[in-house]
């Protein structure tokens, strides 16, 4: 997608010189200024900024502070807006959330951190042997090490047509900017894909004055993270706010016009539904061309170990172009682990005890839709095998359509469905994701932390240190963003 | 001058001074046991609120009253009440479908209902005399039969009676006294020639040595045993045996306990009485005046220390020491009740107890007597005016014909009174099966659950060709059987006197207007006998049949004398009816053999016990070996019956009241130890019952929870005889009782049945708490649900409700796959509360207004709960808890403890303003912060367990007065100072420091 004309007002790659540049050969390279590579960049220079200004003050090794000083660190973003939420973007395209609101980070915590940014900058080729970068300005730059933080692309299906005028992917700022428009105009829009990001961008899209409507392939909405009442909890809800749904569905044709405009979307079943605008919902795919023409190994995604190193020397991947393990990754509290993992190798290149390898843990869905609560974490589907032994624990307000569905397995918390009410949704990632044993209160479970809590910490301080749920940093972090990047489970 | 301020004084005696001019203060009697406790009634003229107390001059309580006494106020809800006559279609009310009459109104009841029918009062008294007199026309006055109660007023026992032997010409009315009392009449009357209780109260406190037969005196007649055990108190001296094959409550207090083999209590008195005889205890000179000394003590000899303990099995040294303690004390009371005369060898019981006092002189002196504790408010008002069909009136002999033609004259009856015995209590079923009985009136008794073979007479009343009820209370089962449903006036409402265990005529007086449209029991019956065409029922007033049958005891005293007189009584005592206080007949004490007794001298009666008492099941001998059938799933046992702690009778009233329902909420069985392991069951397991012996209603069966205890012998099992259908199914005892009366008094054997036991598998519990609004339409549902039984004969549904201070609570159980599977569906419970709300004839409280409900299910730990709210609010609905009212919470789960305790949910029902999510309903209890106080222990100042254990193990409490000090229990009637105890026993760090 072409990138807006207009420049960050304060971040300017005219601001880099060339003496910058050589300081870089030491540097760390950040590829990509997207929620991994920009906090990386913050946090990496966060830290070591306290490490600088602690052996300052300890006065050591004084006459050696060349050595010493923290390498530079430089922040290549494609885009020219510089490490906004992109989740946030469906408020954005609600209009309930302002733009300016979504940026992680304040544009004054770059400079302050000494943070080099070069923004609306591509890169063309790695040469991984001198460890240098071509970009696409010309200029050709040094680094110590490389991160490659390259994020994802919107999946398009080369239905006949895709191309056509009218037919958008939901991804960036400049999507909302188009998208926009037709609500303004009151259009007819469809969204194939009934996943996350497919039924925000309809809600969004809805609530600013077009009328939409959903196409989902598969028997119900959200189906890799809702479970069959929820699903049919949302689609109620979907259908009460006027978005339009189509279930079991399968697009095969986009309709244009002679202009080449989108006219409408034809389905397997022979029906044809009208359109002024389609929007392509489908999930991801990495961006991995560039590490590829650089000889770097590519699977599905960028092959990485857990300490996100790539297969050659000083570079290193993160965020939703790498695959771990044989597994992707699409959601932010995993991409947080990748960056925290990484500045552990960073800051601590020699001392491999103090590396905190990432380890997949399952993950926790909300769903960015004004009044609609939905959440999920850990293991929602289960064979026919496994649902013999999975406990379900069933939760229902029906008039006021909540649901919450626990699933137990063993005495362990494997994966929750939160509908209409989600405020224990946090509560139950933590039991899901540090595999707590909750056979003291499992009968109390369903009516969630308050009646678990105190229980469990006693349990904790018996069989010593497993953290609350709510401290520090991370928590502050889990509770903005514990959620979902816009994601590979839509297809 | 003093004469006249006495009278002024008297005038205004029964209304109390009243600190406030809105308050008006009743004097009145309690309607529960035979104590008779004054109660002080207060009425807010605002409000209509009553409160209670105990009345600080009467002389049977001095201020005192127990846990039903003190709630009284909370039994006065209209709700329960019945407010119009009707007619009934008995047949479709008998199974159940259709819900007892909550109409308030006539026009809601003729609209709406096709089961029952309401008609007006001159309608259906016309009706009643025509039908009575056609039947009587067609098949003779033996054809009619009243069967009436001691919770009638003297008053209206006396027209039911003069009614039934004066006019109808028919001695066919009995009285529910029949099961309580005639064998204490038939005793009486065999000893003294008369039905005579010979002390009085202060014999309680005045003797050295209490002896408690059959009487669980503790609970059922606790300000009488508070009085002694104050008295104990004061003097340790004082001793105390209680007889009981049960170890109850007033064990609790006693000095020697002897578990006797039920059924061989005359073996024991017989042994004592040659005891006393052989150790020189007897009183020779007023045992010359007796007659049948020698017979007895002929009838005695073979009763050694030996030969009682084996037949007893009681040890040689228990039956000594008892022998030795009655020997030793002059000032002996033997107090007896329901252990001794609901038996088949009641009379005998009563006059081998009667005998050691005639032939030691004790009777009638102070400290010393035979003491009869009758069990109903009235029993002994009953038998003044003779309302039994084997007595006459007056104290006056039904097999004297010069007696009868002197009560027929005064009467001015149209024709002689019949010789003949009239049908009693037991025989009703067969003389109405057998084509004998064509019209039954039954009166303020609940004979559908209180009479033996209680679905034979069920059956007999479905085929009787006119049943009358009248009744206060519309939970009542007999109603259901009824084809014209008369609505008498309950406590509070109507007015009269009633006469107490020591002979005490207090006054009833009505302090509430009437209910609806409700009469008093004796106008009913003057009306129907006016309509019949009979001369001598122009009464205005209670007071003018007081006076009638007070004459009537006086009439031709010259000839016929008695003790019983009571004009020279009420002459002497001075005062008018109204103002009447508490005035006891005969004096203080009625010393039998002296000059003022008017009949023939005092008898020793000679018994001969039964050879095998206790051997009443074939697989079963007298000291509980079981002999095991081929079927070994089941157990044979022996069933005795009994009160709790805070029931009355079928619970119509005291379920009402909801702190009497917490000491126990559900049918238990209390079996030995032994017995449940050998049945192989634990404590809260579900039983079946069965009759052992074959009668015709064989396939009657109760179910119960167990209760294991050791307070039972090994081979005898205890049900409480309160459950009817109205509050339990299957839970009616009286359906698995064979009838066995005593040959003398025809009381029935309510003691010592043989009866089957086999476990009964439940799979899935249940609780519901609902609002009562919607208890009506939930009982109906129920009452479908359980008629509903599986192959095997299990009732698919066993259910009990216990009414709470807010709420209904139903326990429910079921051991159908089937039925537990559909309690674990969502689906099922939203029918079944559409079908509630949907119910138009009874619809719940604004059942348009919308309900929310909130479910949590757990598929496979089988639990599932629900719970259905609805807006405070029409027109502002709201997902708003606190602003929302609770209907119902349902609980389901495959084991009990699963389920919530309800104490803190029951609240909910009045306030759901602290509840700020329907998660703390579905939980059962708040996130935090919250202590549940237990079972109720102490039902008149509301404590309970875990507030008396926080006392005991962090407060030190080690004595029953230290914890009432602290938290009040136990401090009013006391009757759970026994409960306490054993709590200290259980808990009492003192007491596991000594151990340790």
């Amino acid at each position: 997608m072409p990138a807006p004309e207009t420049a960050s007002p304060t971040i300017r790659s005219s601001a880099i010189n060339a003496q910058e540049h050589n300081d870089s050969a030491n540097g760390v390279v950040i590829i990509g200024a997207g929620m991994a590579g920009s906090r990386l960049a913050i946090k990496l220079a966060t830290v070591w900024q306290q490490n600088d200004s602690n052996t300052h003050s300890n006065g050591h090794h004084s006459n050696n502070t060349q050595e010493n000083k923290a390498p530079k660190i430089t922040l290549i973003s494609k885009e020219s807006e510089v490490g906004y939420n992109r989740i946030m973007l469906s408020p954005v395209l609600a209009g309930e959330t302002s733009f300016e609101d979504t940026y992680l980070y304040d544009k004054g915590d770059y400079e302050r951190l000494g943070i080099h940014v070069l923004a609306a900058v591509g890169v063309d080729k790695i040469d991984t042997n001198n460890q240098q970068l071509s970009l696409d300005n010309g200029d050709c730059f040094s680094y110590g090490k490389l991160v490659i933080a390259t994020g994802s692309t919107a999946r398009v299906i080369p239905f006949p047509n895709h191309q056509a005028k009218g037919v958008h992917v939901f991804r960036d700022v400049a999507d909302v900017d188009l998208l926009s428009e037709y609500a303004k105009q009151g259009k007819t829009g469809l969204v194939i894909g009934g996943g996350v990001l497919g039924l925000e961008a309809a809600c969004a899209l809805s609530s600013q004055g077009a009328a939409m409507t959903v196409i989902h392939v598969d028997d119900y909405v959200l189906n890799r993270q809702l479970d069959l009442p929820a699903a049919l909890m949302l689609q109620e809800e979907l259908v009460r706010r006027g978005v339009g749904l189509e279930v079991s569905a399968a697009s095969t044709t986009i309709e244009v016009n002679d202009a080449d405009e989108v006219v409408g979307l034809s389905l397997k079943d022979g029906r044809t539904l009208a359109a002024d605008f389609i929007v392509m919902a489908v999930g991801i795919i990495p961006n991995t061309q560039l590490a590829a023409d650089s000889g770097i190994e590519v699977n599905r995604a960028i092959v990485v170990d857990e300490n996100m190193h790539t297969c050659c020397p000083n570079i290193y991947a993160i965020g939703e172009c790498v695959e771990i393990n044989d597994e992707l990754f699409g959601m932010v509290s995993s991409v947080n682990q990748h960056v925290d993992s990484l500045i552990q190798v960073l800051t601590h290149p020699a001392i491999e005890s103090n590396w905190s390898p990432f380890v997949s843990v399952p993950l926790a869905l909300k769903l960015k839709v004004s009044g609609i609560a939905v959440f999920s974490s850990g293991q929602i589907e289960f064979d026919d095998e496994e649902l013999a032994v999975v406990e379900q624990i069933v939760y229902r307000h029906i008039e006021d359509n909540q649901y919450h569905c626990l699933f137990v397995k063993a005495d362990h918390l494997i994966g929750a469905v939160l509908y209409g009410e989600t405020g224990d949704g946090t509560f139950y990632s933590k039991l899901i994701n540090e595999q707590i044993d909750i056979s003291s209160v499992k009968q109390d479970l369903i009516f969630g932390a308050a009646y678990c809590q105190s229980k469990l910490e006693n349990q904790d301080s018996d069989n010593a240190a497993i953290s609350p749920v709510s401290t520090g940093e991370q928590t502050a972090v889990t509770q903005q963003e514990t959620a979902a990047l816009q994601t590979i489970a839509c297809a | 001058m003093n004469k006249i301020k006495t009278l002024f004084l008297d005038n205004d005696a029964h209304v109390a001074p009243a600190s406030h001019d809105s308050i008006r203060t009743v004097r009145t009697t309690c309607p529960y046991c035979g104590v008779g406790c004054g109660v002080l009634a207060s009425v807010d003229n605002s409000t209509a609120k009553v409160t209670v107390k105990g009345d600080p001059q009467h002389p049977a309580n001095f201020g005192k009253l127990c846990s039903k006494g003190s709630n009284l106020a909370e039994t006065l809800g209209v709700e329960r009440r019945l407010t119009h006559p009707y007619y009934q279609d008995k047949l479709a009310a008998m199974n159940g479908l259709s819900p007892s009459p909550s109409l308030t109104t006539l026009s809601t009841l003729v609209d709406n209902d096709t089961v029952i029918k309401a008609v007006d009062w001159e309608t259906v008294l016309d009706d009643v005399a025509h039908r009575l007199s056609r039947t009587i026309t067609e098949h003779g006055p033996q054809s009619v039969m009243f069967y009436v109660s001691g919770q009638l007023l003297t008053e209206d026992y006396y027209v039911a009676n003069k009614l039934m032997k004066g006019f109808i010409g028919s001695n066919n009315i009995d009285s529910n006294s029949r099961l309580c009392m005639s064998s204490a009449v038939a005793g009486h009357k065999r000893a003294f020639g008369a039905d005579l209780v010979p002390g009085s109260y202060t014999d309680f406190e005045d003797c050295d040595l209490l002896v408690l037969v059959g009487s669980n005196m503790a609970w059922c007649h606790p300000i009488l045993f508070g009085r002694f055990l104050k008295a104990k108190q004061e003097n340790p001296n004082k001793k105390l045996v209680v007889i009981d094959p049960r170890r109850t409550d007033s064990c609790e207090f006693a000095d020697l306990h002897l578990p006797l083999a039920p059924g061989t209590d005359t073996h024991l008195y017989n042994g004592l009485l040659k005891y006393l005889t052989d150790n020189g205890h007897k009183d020779a000179s007023y045992a010359a005046k007796c007659e049948g000394l020698e017979a007895a003590l002929a009838a005695a000899e073979a009763w050694t220390l030996q030969a009682v303990a084996s037949a007893t099995k009681l040890t040689v040294e228990q039956v000594e020491q008892f022998y030795q303690l009655v020997a030793a004390n002059s000032k002996t009371v033997s107090a007896f009740s329901m252990g001794v005369n609901q038996s088949s060898s009641g009379t005998d019981k009563v006059n081998a107890i009667i005998n050691s006092h005639l032939l030691t002189g004790r009777v009638g002196k102070p400290g010393a007597g035979p003491f009869s504790l009758t069990g109903q408010p009235n029993a002994m008002g009953g038998r003044e005016v003779g309302a039994l069909a084997n007595l006459l009136a007056g104290h006056l002999e039904l097999d004297n014909a010069e007696h009868r033609q002197a009560v027929a004259e005064f009467w001015q009856s149209p024709e002689s009174i019949r010789a003949n015995t009239g049908i009693k209590a037991c025989d009703a079923a067969d003389a109405i099966l057998s084509g004998n009985i064509k019209a039954i009136w039954i009166v303020a008794t609940n004979p559908v659950v209180s009479l033996p073979e209680a679905d034979k007479f069920k059956k007999a009343l479905a085929e009787c060709d006119l049943v009358i009820v009248s009744e206060c209370s519309k939970d009542s089962d007999t109603i259901r059987c009824a084809d014209i449903v008369l609505p008498a006036q309950g406590w509070s409402e109507k007015s009269g006197s009633v006469t107490n265990s020591e002979r005490r005529i207090s006054r009833q007086r009505s302090l509430m207007p009437a209910v609806g449209e409700s009469k008093p029991d004796w106008w009913i019956f003057a009306q129907v006998a006016k309509r019949m065409g009979f001369k001598g029922f122009e009464y205005n007033d209670p007071s003018e049949i007081f006076l009638e049958h007070a004459a009537l005891t006086s009439y031709q005293q010259h000839n016929y004398p008695r003790q019983l007189d009571l004009l020279a009584e009420i002459a002497a005592h001075g005062q008018p009816y109204e103002s009447m206080q508490p005035l006891q007949w005969g004096g203080k004490h009625i010393d039998v053999v002296h000059a003022n007794f008017k009949h023939k001298a005092p008898s020793l009666i000679a018994i001969t016990p039964p050879k095998q008492a206790g051997a009443v099941n074939k697989f079963l001998s007298a000291d509980g070996v079981h002999i095991v059938p081929s079927d070994n799933t089941s157990l044979p046992l022996r069933l005795i019956t009994g009160r709790l702690r805070d029931q009355w009778h079928t619970m119509t009233r005291t379920a009402l009241a909801p702190k009497l329902n917490q000491q126990q909420s559900v049918p238990t069985l209390t079996l030995h130890p032994k017995a449940a392991k050998n049945l192989g069951v634990l404590d809260n397991d579900f039983v079946c019952i069965g009759a052992q012996t074959d009668f015709k209603t064989q396939a009657s069966k109760v179910m119960a929870q167990v209760a294991v205890s050791d307070e039972v012998r090994m081979g005898d099992a205890f049900m409480p005889m309160h459950w009817s259908d109205a509050f339990a199914n299957l839970a009616r005892v009286g359906t698995v009782i064979p009838t066995k009366v005593d040959p003398i008094s025809s009381q029935p054997e309510l003691k010592n049945s043989a009866i089957m036991v086999t476990p009964v598998n439940i799979t899935t519990f249940g609780r519901i708490l609902v609002h009562l609004d919607w208890l009506e339409a939930v009982l109906v549902q129920l009452r479908q649900l359980s008629s509903q039984q599986d192959k095997a004969g299990v009732p698919k549904l066993i259910w009990s409700i216990s009414r709470q201070q807010d709420s209904v609570l139903i326990h429910l159980a079921t051991g159908s796959e089937s039925v537990g599977s559909e309690w674990l569906t969502l689906a099922y419970w939203q029918d079944f509360v559409a079908r509630i709300a949907k119910s138009t004839k009874h619809k719940p409280m604004a059942a348009t207004n919308s309900l929310n409900s909130s479910m949590m299910m757990s598929e496979s730990d089988k639990q599932l709960r629900f719970v259905v709210r609805q807006n405070a609010d029409t027109k502002n609905p709201t997902v708003d808890t606190a602003k929302q009212h609770l209907i119902m919470t349902i609980y389901i789960a495959p084991k009990r403890e699963q389920l919530p305790s309800i104490h803190w949910l029951n609240s909910c029902f009045a306030d759901m303003s602290k509840v700020p999510s329907v998660k703390w309903l579905l939980a059962g209890r708040p996130a935090s912060g919250y202590v549940d106080p237990g079972r109720l222990v102490c039902a008149c100042m509301g404590v309970g367990e875990n507030t008396i254990i926080d006392a005991i193990t962090s407060h030190g409490c080690n004595d029953a007065s230290d914890v009432g000090k602290l938290c009040q229990a136990g401090t009013n009637c006391g009757s759970c100072v026994g409960q306490i105890n054993e709590l200290i026993k259980a808990h009492s760090p003192i007491k596991e420091a000594a151990l340790a």
